[in-house]
């Protein structure tokens, strides 16, 4: 199979009473493991039963590979999909269900039972072959559903939360093996869910929508440092990023009210800013961003804080502060300890609150790659 | 727990009886001579049965006629109506258009007009077309009832919309879908649409009564009215015999069937 490409140009999907995508321009490449992000009524599962034709777009074009779309029914388009409740067919043994979409698409019966007993076999549920889906465990069910996908071979496979049924720890199975047959058998795959978790680690490209707009596309990576707004930061990481309103003085000083504490920024981050005027201003700062120490340090402006608790997880600590929460590795701070909280300045993102953009973008992405660099924090940037 | 279930099983028990008693009593009648049924026994049960009253009722009526033409007139409404039911099912369940569910609780009003109020437009429009003594004439106004098409409606909205739209993404055309995905999941509720519909057909009396004249094409019902003497001297025996004959042929087809009839009512969240 050789993958193909997917391609939404201005697609507005509207229902009776509210608009579900609004405007969407989207590409995704042959071949990518793209994942599609969001809360619930986002429009990511609209994306889907777009790209699956199980909805028509209101207005705009949706075109797999060169192939305008638009109106070509489902079975016309070369797509499978694993839907969330897997719907196997519950009067068929699997066997019928793998062979039930191949013979519709006029497959020979002699290839149809190879591709039949290939798929079984990479999916390891050989002997499943003639129980039918009640007599099936929810981890064998979701397998069984993802080889009725695969052993159409179509060259773009969707997936609509396909793990949300399992347990956690067949989840994490599930996943890797997923990436897996995916590097080994390179069709394009668009991956629908809500846990963000999920969506780093399965997608290359993933795209976060809000309540029907895309808010951004590109690499877990380039999301994660580099988010392009306040929901985009604020969906990815858990515990989520920090993020604060603080007074912008206009002269290279931020003030903290809460805490009533003037900080003055590093000279980058003045450059960055110097040109907006005084006003409030969201700093965000992931906690693993967030530093702790019992004095404040020479040169690396800090904020007294107290702790409020602390968070065991093995690995780290989650120490939870007036307003902030930091993830440290070395040893927990005691309740109440008085401290002095400082940030990893080059990975702060400064937003507007009344645009909820961020003010990175306002010097254009070429300065915050040097300020990046200077720093001495490498990593890619779209 | 324990005395629960007695109080349970013996109010299920009292109704068993109420329910067979009538039955009991014609079947027993059936066996009983002439005099034995005035002689103000209560007992069901006859003291000497005799089958005379059976070989009166074959002697003296052609009632393989009268079964075969109930037999024509109830399979062709029950073809109709399942055919037609399927299919109004279907689209009312599984396509989305404008109006649809207007059009569907309209369609369902139609169950709340009483059949006087349908009975002589539709006897004009039987004999404007001919159909007057004939099993169309019988059969087509009884076949439109929207029954079955509620209850399969209701089925169908069990089965996961997913399941559809897998069938979809595997090119399955609408008519696939509905034979090879829908209807295999339905069987029970099909099986109990076919009884409800045949017996219904069988057991009519009214309309039969007004579009059959000619004799030699009554139904069943008509047939056991013809026991019924209005000057009196009804032939209790001959007619409990000929009752009995009647519904034996339901009785076995409702014992095979039950399990399926019983799961579709408790399903639709309806009493039959």
């Amino acid at each position: 199979m050789s993958a193909l490409g997917i391609r939404f140009v201005k697609v507005m999907k509207r229902y009776a009473t509210y608009v579900a995508l609004q405007g969407l321009d989207l590409e995704i490449e042959p071949g990518t493991r793209f994942v599609l992000l969001g809360h619930s009524g986002s429009g990511k599962t609209t994306t889907l039963r777009l790209i699956a034709g199980l909805e028509e777009p209101t207005s705009g074009e949706i075109f797999l590979g060169e192939q305008k779309v638009n109106q070509l029914p489902p079975g016309e388009r070369e797509i499978a999909m694993v839907f969330q409740d897997y719907a196997l067919y519950p009067h068929m043994t699997v066997e019928e269900n793998l062979r039930f979409g191949l013979k519709r698409r006029g497959v020979p019966r002699e290839e149809a039972e190879q591709r039949i007993g290939k798929v079984l076999r990479m999916l390891e549920i050989e002997e499943l072959r003639r129980r039918r889906p009640r007599e099936l465990s929810g981890g064998q069910r979701q397998r069984v559903a993802l080889a009725r996908a695969l052993v159409k071979e179509a060259p773009i496979l969707l997936l609509d939360e396909p793990l949300s049924n399992l347990d956690a720890r067949l989840r994490l199975q599930a996943r890797r093996e997923l990436i897996e047959l995916h590097e080994r058998l390179g069709f394009t795959m668009v991956y629908v869910t809500h846990d963000q978790v999920e969506a780093m680690a399965i997608g290359e490209k993933m795209a976060i929508l809000e309540r029907g707009v895309l808010e951004q596309v590109g690499t877990p990576q380039e999301l994660y440092h580099a988010p392009r707004n306040l929901t985009v930061a604020k969906f990815l990481g858990s515990p989520p990023m920090n993020c604060i309103t603080v007074q912008w003085d206009g002269r290279g000083n931020i003030f903290f009210s809460e805490a009533q504490f003037l900080v003055a920024l590093p000279e980058d981050w003045t450059r960055v800013l110097e040109h907006f005027p005084p006003s409030p201003l969201i700093l965000g700062v992931r906690p693993e961003d967030c530093f702790l120490h019992h004095l404040p340090r020479e040169g690396n402006p800090a904020l007294p804080v107290r702790v409020k608790g602390i968070e065991d997880l093995g690995a780290e600590f989650l120490v939870h502060l007036d307003q902030f929460t930091a993830r440290v590795k070395d040893l927990p701070y005691p309740f109440g300890e008085e401290l002095f909280l400082s940030f990893a300045w080059p990975k702060v993102h400064f937003f507007d609150p009344r645009t909820e953009r961020t003010l990175r973008e306002e010097k254009g992405e070429s300065s915050i790659h040097s300020l990046l660099s200077q720093a001495g924090w490498a990593f890619p940037l779209g | 727990m324990r005395a629960k279930l007695f109080f349970i099983h013996a109010i299920l028990l009292s109704l068993l009886i109420f329910s067979l008693l009538p039955l009991t009593w014609m079947v027993g009648v059936s066996f009983k001579t002439a005099k034995e049924i005035f002689t103000g026994s209560v007992n069901p049960l006859p003291h000497r049965p005799t089958v005379e009253n059976y070989a009166l009722v074959m002697e003296r009526s052609p009632l393989i006629l009268y079964f075969l033409n109930t037999l024509k007139a109830a399979s062709l409404v029950t073809g109709i109506l399942f055919v037609v039911s399927i299919f109004a099912a279907y689209g009312f369940s599984f396509f989305r258009f404008m109006g649809r569910d207007f059009l569907f609780y309209l369609f369902l009003l139609s169950l709340f007009v009483p059949f006087h109020v349908r009975m002589i437009p539709n006897y004009l429009l039987v004999s404007e077309l001919d159909w007057v003594n004939t099993p169309w004439g019988i059969a087509i106004p009884q076949a439109a009832n929207a029954l079955g098409v509620f209850l399969l409606r209701q089925g169908m909205k069990t089965i996961p919309r997913s399941l559809v739209e897998a069938a979809l993404v595997d090119r399955a055309g609408h008519f696939e879908i509905l034979f090879r995905v829908i209807l295999p999941l339905l069987k029970p509720a099909l099986a109990a649409l076919c009884i409800t519909f045949f017996v219904n057909a069988w057991n009519e009396y009214y309309w039969p009564l007004l579009v059959v004249s000619d004799k030699a094409k009554y139904t069943l019902p008509l047939f056991l009215r013809m026991y019924v003497s209005e000057e009196g001297g009804t032939a209790w025996g001959a007619m409990m015999a000929a009752s009995t004959l009647v519904s034996l042929p339901l009785m076995v087809l409702y014992l095979f069937t039950q399990r399926f009839i019983i799961e579709t009512y408790l399903k639709s969240g309806i009493k039959g």
